[in-house]
């Protein structure tokens, strides 16, 4: 057997790889820039001491926080009583949680802003609890598409209706039966939506901004328009932080609970 | 059995315009194993649905120790049940899926402890209590199933085509064993299976159930060899059918492929010249004729060694039929094409509506 000319699949993968590798390394390079003539993490020492990083890191971090539990709390409930009690809805759920890929952030803002501002009914923005209950809730709409899907996956992988079934014949609630027998069972699946929910929320802008909240987004944004070489250590900081969230995902996906269809 | 432990009564069950189940009746005594036998789509599972408490019926009643479980939810009828495919809670393992029905109840740990020890000593699994559920083969993992549905002392035991997704040898051993579990516990049991070889061999009665109606309801033996019904005749067990022709119906003579014989169970209202279709079981039908069988003869057109059965299929000019010999390591089965008589006990003949 002649083994297969993989060339081409080579110099795919290569080029593939380089468009995403290139720019990073250049920008890692530039960031190492800020004292003349030498390579040096200068700019990173920066961006550590200022206090704005770490104020609006860490106010990021607890809101991410927030909208990673309030969307647990919101989808897997509504996927599992899709799944187990109205399957029919399935398609109008697909549809209605990829919306918020489709309708830019700006226009969920404004209209966010024109429902709930001061002189509204609901006033969230007349008060910063309030507007960062509002940016939690804007946030977690954002992410629906990937923490829905997710949850959606983990579903899939176990027979919900069953051992929903043997559950409740042992007298189980709904919520034991959601706390001890479907959720320990998603739980690397709800923690990939997890993950995925605090990439977005550690580097969105738009709404944040819009709301005037000090978070990590318009930070980043704001240290672009007036340093040189922070905004590439900031780059390479955010890149750090995403890729350690995905590197948790795939880490946490080999602890997945494994079904055993066996026959035998 | 006297007590009626289970009463299902008149129950019918439609999805929309749909009538799965219609008009089901079942009286079922304390400790009795009832097999619902029939094809897919018969109803058999909906019953067993209605039963646990996951399907409400139409109308009709379901009782269950006097008591009227038709409106309760399923937590509240105390009903153990394994299914199909296994369901074991894959984040606990052995000991913990076991217990799960005494934990969620609150029952203290000791008393937990102990009941789990019991029943893994009961399935045989004891020492494997840490096991998670991957790591046991499936004829384990049902056998936690069983011991799980057990635990907390279910009033009766629903088991939904237990042995289904298990390999044959797997199934054979495991129905043993479960029925052997029921038979110690002298717990009242509901088996759903599509396999008549495990509803002949593990009941104490069959239903046997086709389109949503109930066919026949009777004890292995009973139902095999006195079937009410040609779908029972035919789904349970394998049927020859004979084409024959009324020839003298005051002298109960038919001729079969231009054979005589005489059947004495043909019906009165049978004419001459009419065409009828007279069925027997395999088994009912011997290589050679004794007196007072009907004797036909044919040639052999084909032979399945079974092991210790040996199948042959023998043409009567028209008509095949098959039987069935026990293997004789000292008599070679007769030859493809070999002239044979056959003999059938007019007594076997399965006369059916």
């Amino acid at each position: 057997m002649t083994r297969p000319n993989r060339f081409w699949a080579w110099l795919v993968f290569i080029v593939g790889a380089a468009y995403f590798i290139v720019p990073l390394v250049a920008t890692f390079e530039f960031s190492l820039r800020m004292r003349r003539g030498v390579h040096s993490f200068d700019a990173y020492a920066s961006v550590f001491a200022d206090p704005r990083f770490h104020e609006t890191f860490g106010y990021s971090v607890m809101i991410g926080v927030f909208t990673i539990i309030l969307g647990i709390v919101v989808v897997v409930p509504a996927v599992y009583y899709v799944r187990l009690r109205l399957p029919w809805l399935k398609p109008f759920m697909e549809f209605v949680t990829l919306l918020p890929l489709i309708i830019p952030a700006l226009v969920l803002v404004y209209g966010y802003i024109r429902l709930y501002n001061s002189s509204s009914l609901i006033p969230f923005t007349s008060s910063a609890i309030g507007t960062d209950i509002l940016l939690t809730c804007a946030y977690v709409t954002l992410a629906l598409p990937y923490m829905y899907r997710a949850v959606d996956t983990g579903m899939r992988t176990i027979d919900i209706r069953t051992l929903t079934q043997a559950a409740q014949l042992m007298d189980a609630s709904t919520l034991t039966i959601i706390a001890r027998a479907v959720f320990p069972n998603i739980i690397v699946a709800i923690l990939s939506g997890a993950f995925l929910t605090f990439a977005i929320v550690i580097g969105e802008f738009t709404i944040a901004s819009l709301l005037n909240r000090p978070a990590f987004g318009p930070y980043l944004v704001g240290i672009g328009t007036n340093r040189a070489y922070e905004p590439a250590a900031l780059a390479i900081i955010a890149f750090i932080i995403t890729w350690g969230a995905m590197g948790m995902i795939q880490l946490l996906a080999r602890f997945a609970p494994r079904t055993a269809a066996r026959t035998d | 059995m006297a007590d009626d432990f289970l009463r299902i009564e008149n129950v019918v069950k439609s999805f929309g315009t749909n009538t799965v189940v219609k008009g089901f009746d079942l009286s079922c005594g304390r400790g009795e194993f009832v097999s619902f036998l029939g094809p897919s789509g018969c109803g058999k599972t909906t019953v067993l649905r209605m039963v646990a408490g996951f399907e409400r019926p139409t109308s009709g009643r379901i009782v269950v120790d006097g008591r009227d479980l038709t409106d309760l939810n399923p937590s509240q009828r105390q009903i153990g049940m394994v299914f199909q495919a296994y369901a074991l809670f894959p984040n606990m393992n052995v000991a913990q899926n076991i217990a799960f029905g005494l934990t969620v109840q609150g029952r203290p740990r000791a008393e937990i402890d102990a009941r789990v020890d019991e029943m893994l000593k009961l399935i045989g699994l004891t020492g494997l209590g840490k096991r998670f559920p991957f790591e046991l083969s499936g004829g384990q993992q049902q056998r936690v199933a069983l011991a799980r549905a057990l635990a907390p002392s279910p009033r009766m035991l629903l088991l939904d085509e237990p042995l289904s997704a298990l390999d044959a040898k797997i199934r054979v051993s495991l129905r043993e064993q479960i029925r052997e579990i029921q038979r110690e516990l002298g717990i009242t049991t509901i088996f759903v299976t599509h396999d008549q070889e495990e509803a002949l061999s593990i009941s104490d009665r069959i239903v046997v159930m086709n389109a949503g109606h109930v066919e026949q309801m009777g004890q292995p033996f009973e139902i095999y060899n006195r079937p009410a019904t040609k779908f029972v005749a035919t789904f349970v067990g394998q049927l020859n059918t004979l084409n024959a022709t009324v020839s003298d119906a005051g002298a109960k003579t038919v001729s079969i492929d231009g054979q005589s014989a005489a059947v004495p169970s043909l019906p009165a209202s049978a004419r001459s010249g009419e065409a009828i279709a007279l069925t027997m079981r395999p088994e009912a039908v011997r290589l050679g004729a004794r007196e007072g069988d009907i004797a036909l003869n044919g040639k052999v057109v084909e032979v399945a060694f079974l092991g210790s059965v040996i199948r042959l299929k023998v043409d009567l000019g028209g008509n095949r039929i098959d039987l069935d010999t026990f293997n004789d390591r000292a008599t070679p089965p007769p030859a493809l094409g070999s002239p044979v008589t056959v003999g059938i006990a007019a007594s076997d003949i399965l006369v059916l509506g």
